[in-house]
């Protein structure tokens, strides 16, 4: 079938995105029968760098080689039809079609211009029998589990042919056995004379099944080589690397004292959180490391009510009076911000005034208790822009039109009005720049200088580093271990990738 | 504003900031302006067009029409629907003139009527924010609802014989201007004040701009939607009482469907957007002002009704093609 020997390079790649260099010059090279694993954290620009190749961005500068010759991807379609394809991470099954349908939707065999059932049946079992799955293609995708469905993605992908395969973080949602069955998957596609890139961050997983690796940070590749030449330590270090970030803010003092606010004991969530305990100090900052599909998120969701919860209990110690409080009533009092900016934190089209008065908007009730008085909020909202150095144009502009760290200051300065005892904050510092991280992070400082407490959660492990007083590291739903202020790069990086080996996961 | 354009930390910014200055003045004053320029391109031609009593009947006739849409337009910008708002008009309006005909004070069927209203504004809000049903599937059987008992109700006859002080107090003209027309203006005003600067009004907003975001700043979502949806029944029960004093009587025809496409066009047309989060009270009733314009000159010209459905048609799909493309701008 394959005539020519398949070989795909990417020389040069840049790609930027308002306010961060996702790619810095990456060069790629992977050939016909080889499985690559390409590693890196959060926001290291894998996905970005495969966004490329599956036609979903493209590349500012820079080149893309198939077998020497220059080409270009304008959208999926095009990559699809250059031989590549993309197996997502999450799963975007149309449920309430069939199999069939889901692999062969926008190329159904056709018979007098009218899809042909009987052929496209054929088609799919020949495809599912390839990888090994006896699913009936008639059967419909809502009735089929996760792993299967992982599956029909895959099987939907070898569709047209593809010469190479993109695996982002396929495993996120399997169980053991099914992860097994893939990789067997996995390993016929390449002895089939197809090249695979795995994209993944979970270590244990790459030894056996990848020939090659490619480690990315901060948008550029740190290192790349046979996977023999990269034991597993190599590889934590190539990730964490010693980036030396000078304006980073470290914390001058570390809470040791014992003066707790909120106690979380046994919450449970089946699938996404086992056994969660801990508990949070005053005035500290609780780091929560893990990596992503780790929980984070969903613990902080699951805390104030946003999530459902099957079993635990929250209470909230005030004054020395320890009570009892449900997730619903615990999001009152806490000024969370979460990891989607855009969507859940801000009103795009609305002013920033607006934006930042709009969780406190009791205390600016006038004298009628009807209206507001405009000016008491105009004056609350100035103090606020000044205090935390928004910059803006004026208090109508829309928030929309903010730079990221202006817009995550309005967020922060909107609980900072409230002024709520605790703070959940979920990134608070993805996606802006070097000084807004500053400045955020010394809002935060202060903050816990007032007595406030904080249970924050990033991916830039160094930003964390000498931040947090505490560190709680997760994996896969389950808190799995726990370190004072002095931990280091390496142990949370440890901690997170190892820690499905002691047997804590499932 | 001259310097926001030399500012570097804007820069990303200025192409919307644009858009948006056009948009923010142009979407509240488009429906305005139509309404002068076609008032005067019709009074040109139709010489009857532009007397005193002329006008006076135009903003009459839209007065019920505009008050509807005043409580449409929270539902609309908490992003939400209402078909039933018309039907709910009707019952309430049977409901009210049936107590009278059995001697209720009038002053207490004026409450009753808006009280009916209201209720059925609470049953919609209810099953849209508690139980989290389809505003769409839940007012189409509310009007059903409404619009069944309102025959039943009435044995499909008009009910008339209300008591004349009722009748004469409502239609009142102050200064040569029916009471109807003075109550929807205070009511724009109100309304557009109260949606701009209470709190509940700054929800509602926020509510119909991101649902997610409004949920995360702590605003009781549930809370919010239900209340806008109860308000636009109140309305209902308040046009109640106005149409059947211009009326005379209540009979099931008040609420007919045309009527809710009336009431949902003027809200469109007015710049307030079915995808929530824009636009004002305010606005609505002078879409309903433009709405009743077309029917009015239409009918002076001669036009046929069934020729001015198809105008009206076009007019409101234009509006939300524009909606649309505003809408998309501000992704």
């Amino acid at each position: 079938m394959n005539n020519s020997h398949f070989k795909l390079s990417m020389q040069n790649i840049v790609k930027e995105f308002p306010g961060v260099k996702a790619l810095d010059k990456v060069n790629f090279e992977i050939e016909q029968g080889k499985i690559m694993a390409l590693i890196g954290a959060n926001g290291a620009g894998k996905s970005t760098l495969m966004n490329i190749l599956g036609g979903i961005h493209q590349q500012d500068t820079g080149e893309i080689l198939i077998n020497g010759k220059i080409i270009t991807i304008k959208d999926p379609l095009d990559a699809s039809k250059k031989g590549i394809a993309f197996v997502h991470q999450e799963l975007t099954a149309l449920s309430k079609l069939r199999i069939m349908d889901n692999m062969l939707i926008n190329d159904y065999p056709t018979k007098l211009g009218l899809i042909d059932d009987s052929e496209a049946k054929v088609i799919c079992k020949k495809i599912l029998k390839r990888i090994g799955s006896d699913l009936a293609p008639e059967d419909l995708m809502e009735d089929i589990g996760p792993g299967d469905q992982q599956m029909i993605e895959i099987a939907r992908a070898l569709v047209h042919k593809p010469k190479l395969i993109l695996f982002d973080e396929p495993t996120s949602s399997l169980s053991k056995k099914e992860k097994d069955n893939l990789f067997k998957v996995i390993k016929k596609l390449r002895e089939d004379g197809v090249a695979v890139v795995y994209i993944t961050h979970l270590l244990d997983e790459i030894y056996g099944l990848c020939d090659e690796v490619m480690v990315m940070r901060n948008g550029r590749v740190v290192s790349s080589g046979l996977i023999d030449e990269f034991p597993k330590d190599r590889i934590i270090c190539d990730l964490s690397g010693e980036d030396g970030r000078k304006k980073n803010v470290t914390k001058k003092s570390f809470i040791v004292k014992d003066d707790v606010v909120l106690v979380v004991e046994d919450l449970n969530r089946s699938g996404i959180l086992h056994d969660i305990n801990l508990s949070l100090n005053k005035g500290e900052v609780l780091g929560i490391w893990g990596l992503m599909g780790s929980g984070r998120t969903e613990l902080v969701r699951a805390l104030v009510g946003l999530d459902p919860i099957e079993s635990g209990t929250i209470y909230s110690i005030c004054d020395g009076h320890k009570k009892q409080i449900a997730p619903h009533d615990l999001r009152q009092l806490v000024g969370l911000v979460t990891e989607d900016r855009r969507n859940e934190g801000l009103f795009q089209p609305m002013t920033v005034a607006i934006n930042l008065s709009i969780a406190n908007l009791k205390a600016f009730l006038g004298k009628s208790g009807v209206f507001i008085d405009r000016k008491k909020e105009k004056n609350e909202v100035e103090k606020t822009i000044k205090k935390l150095n928004i910059v803006v144009s004026s208090q109508s502009q829309q928030v929309r039109t903010l730079s990221g760290g202006n817009q995550q200051k309005v967020i922060l300065g909107r609980w900072l009005q409230r002024n709520p005892e605790l703070f959940f904050l979920d990134e608070p510092i993805k996606g802006i720049d070097v000084n807004a991280k500053a400045e955020v992070k010394n809002i935060i400082h202060e903050l816990t200088i007032s007595g406030k407490s904080i249970l924050i959660i990033s991916s830039e492990i160094e930003e964390l580093l000498g931040f947090c007083d505490r560190y709680l590291v997760m994996n896969r739903g389950s808190i799995t271990a726990e370190f004072p202020h002095t931990a280091t790069k390496e142990q949370l990086m440890e901690a997170s990738l190892s820690a499905r080996e002691k047997g804590i996961m499932q | 504003m001259t310097k926001l354009s030399d500012r570097k930390d804007l820069h990303i910014g200025s192409k919307f900031i644009i858009k948006e200055e056009l948009v923010k003045h142009g979407i509240a004053a488009l429906p305005i302006i139509i309404v002068l320029l076609a008032s005067l391109i019709i009074g040109l031609r139709v010489p009857n067009f532009l007397t005193a009593r002329n006008v006076i009947n135009i903003l009459e006739q839209s007065s019920a029409i505009g008050l509807m849409a005043i409580g449409l337009s929270f539902v609309f910008i908490v992003g939400g629907m209402d078909i039933s708002i018309a039907a709910n008009m009707g019952l309430s309006g049977i409901v009210g003139a049936v107590l009278m005909r059995i001697g209720l004070p009038p002053a207490l069927a004026c409450v009753v009527m808006i009280l009916a209203g209201t209720l059925i504004g609470m049953i919609n809000g209810f099953a849209v924010a508690y139980l989290g049903m389809i505003p769409f599937v839940v007012t189409l059987s509310m009007m059903y609802v409404a619009a069944g008992a309102s025959v039943y109700l009435t044995e499909a006859t008009s009910i008339s014989g209300l008591p004349e002080i009722f009748v004469n107090t409502i239609m009142m003209r102050i200064w040569k201007i029916p009471l109807p027309v003075i109550v929807v203006v205070i009511f724009s005003i109100t309304a557009t004040k109260f949606m701009r600067s209470s709190y509940l009004g700054r929800w509602v907003y926020a509510v119909g701009t991101n649902i997610k975001a409004a949920e995360i700043a702590g605003i009781p979502v549930r809370g919010v939607k239900f209340w806008a949806y109860a308000l636009a029944g109140s309305f209902a029960g308040l046009t109640a009482i106005l149409n059947t004093a211009r009326l005379a009587s209540a009979s099931a025809t008040m609420g007919t469907s045309v009527i809710v496409l009336d009431v949902a066009s003027s809200a469109v047309v007015g710049g307030v957007s079915m995808y929530g989060g824009v636009g004002t009270p305010l606005g609505a009733v002078i879409g309903a002002l433009l709405i009743t314009l077309i029917s009015n000159s239409m009918n002076m010209i001669g036009v046929s009704y069934y020729l001015t459905l198809v105008v009206k048609g076009f007019v409101i799909i234009a509006f939300i093609g524009f909606d649309y493309w505003i809408r998309r701008g501000n992704e």
